[in-house]
């Protein structure tokens, strides 16, 4: 069944469809949401209350791209999130184990087919920028994260922030320049393969 | 060293990197890149930056978030569960104490407006009792203590018969009626000791019509006195309905929000 068919199915309440929708979408939900985050239990949280509202209003949906559609839903999760921790602020930023100790390499963060250096420096890598996007506004991590990390173009992007596109290249730049700013220490971290990429990419 | 670049040059360059621009502001900013070192320096930092997000891996969900159907409908399930119980029994006493008091309240008024003599209604619903009494062998203790009621019950006179008006101009087949006022204590209950008490009433020597007149009149006085409670009762099912009517209403409310 193609992606229509499901949503269609879902719009008459088939909730197997909808889970169908669910899986093929989880990873790029839970991406936004740990991006917009910062740290894990939050991002799952979000994620599943990003689920539970689109399903609720799934009759909202008018075409176009679902991917955005359920972007925007998890990012307004996100904000609305951290609009209430910025009243009553507690959470820790980096992930921690049930001893409450910091944990180095989160599995999530590992990949099997790497060196333990490579992995070490990675997701030291990993962290450096997690802790940039995290001191972001958020309006400027959600485009940021948007765009380059979820790969979806500036229309899309616009789309899923609700915000004109003018405003949407705006924060990308100034998002960009300070993640600049930020990352400015780890540069020597970066892979071989990333400078390369980094270079052919124009 | 950031310093000279503008938030436009920022801007441009990086809609640059996205091949966002339009063909001649590209051409105006790869003019400017090739005259300005800072300006390619910067272009070189952000295009680092942007190969720097994009290559970080899409991160995989720690779990499936499908939804259970209690997830589904968790709020509106909730909301149901709870209210299941209270909520609609709370608006339905309400609606029902509501209706019950507008009832109540038009019937009264009605009563008091449309029947001028409301005793009318009170003697025949006096009369009706004793109906049974005589009926079920003169069981009746009320019919006994209002003798003039006890004689009139037998003969099954309408309501209006009762009437002064029907009792000032006899009529020939209304005979037992004019009879009843007569009918003293003793009669009363000798009435209703005898199972033959219709054929003893009329059988009684009809007594002039305005001392039957009279007797009615005393009649009619007679529960007027005792209307005054029915009112108070009235009044009291009246505030009563109307606290309950509130009350159920705004603990109904009350549900809903705690719900919520």
């Amino acid at each position: 069944m193609d992606e229509t068919a499901l949503i269609q199915a879902a719009l008459q309440g088939d909730l197997d469809a909808f889970n169908r929708l669910v899986l093929a979408y989880q990873d790029m939900v839970y991406t936004q949401a740990y991006r917009m985050m910062g740290e894990q239990e939050a991002a799952e949280d979000a994620s599943q209350d990003a689920f539970i509202s689109a399903y609720r209003k799934l009759d909202s949906y008018r075409g176009g791209s679902f991917k955005a559609w359920l972007l925007r839903i998890v990012t307004n999760v996100c904000y609305d999130e951290l609009r209430r921790r910025k009243r009553r602020p507690t959470t820790p930023l980096e992930p921690l184990d049930n001893d409450n100790e910091e944990i180095e390499s989160p599995r999530w963060l590992s990949d099997p087919g790497e060196s333990p250096e490579e992995s070490a420096e990675r997701s030291e890598l990993a962290r450096a920028l997690q802790r940039c996007l995290d001191g972001l506004p958020p309006e400027f991590r959600a485009v940021v994260a948007l765009v380059d990390v979820q790969g979806l173009d500036y229309t899309e992007a616009a789309l899923a922030v609700g915000a004109p596109l003018g405003t949407v290249k705006s924060r990308l730049a100034r998002a960009r320049t300070r993640m600049r700013d930020c990352l400015k220490g780890v540069w020597e971290l970066l892979p071989d393969s990333l400078r390369l990429v980094g270079e052919s990419d124009t | 060293m950031t310093t000279r670049i503008t938030p436009p040059q920022w801007e441009a360059l990086s809609s640059y990197l996205d091949n966002q621009l339009t063909p001649k502001e590209r051409a105006r900013l790869e003019t400017h890149l090739k005259q300005d070192a800072e300006l390619r320096q910067a272009l070189e930092d952000l295009r680092r930056t942007r190969a720097l997000l994009r290559s970080q891996p899409r991160l995989r969900a720690p779990r499936n978030f499908t939804l259970t159907p209690a997830m589904a409908g968790v709020r509106s399930g909730a909301r149901r569960s709870s209210s299941v119980g209270t909520y609609p029994i709370l608006r339905l006493a309400s609606v029902l104490a509501t209706i019950f008091f507008v009832l109540v309240t038009v019937g009264d008024f009605a009563v008091r407006t449309f029947a001028p003599p409301p005793l009318t209604m009170t003697a025949s619903e006096r009369a009706a009792a004793p109906v049974f009494g005589m009926g079920g062998g003169g069981g009746g203790g009320g019919g006994a203590l209002q003798p003039e009621m006890g004689l009139l019950a037998p003969t099954e006179a309408p309501v209006e018969a009762i009437t002064g008006q029907a009792a000032a101009s006899p009529i020939p087949d209304q005979k037992s009626l004019v009879v009843t006022p007569m009918g003293t204590p003793e009669a009363a209950l000798e009435a209703l000791v005898t199972p033959e008490a219709v054929a003893q009433a009329k059988e009684v020597p009809i007594q002039p019509a305005d001392n039957g007149n009279r007797q009615l009149e005393n009649e009619t006085q007679q529960p007027a006195a005792q209307h005054w409670p029915a009112h108070t009762v009235i009044l009291v099912l009246q505030i009563l309905l109307i606290i309950l009517a509130v009350g159920a209403g705004l603990a109904a409310l009350y549900v809903r929000r705690a719900a919520r």
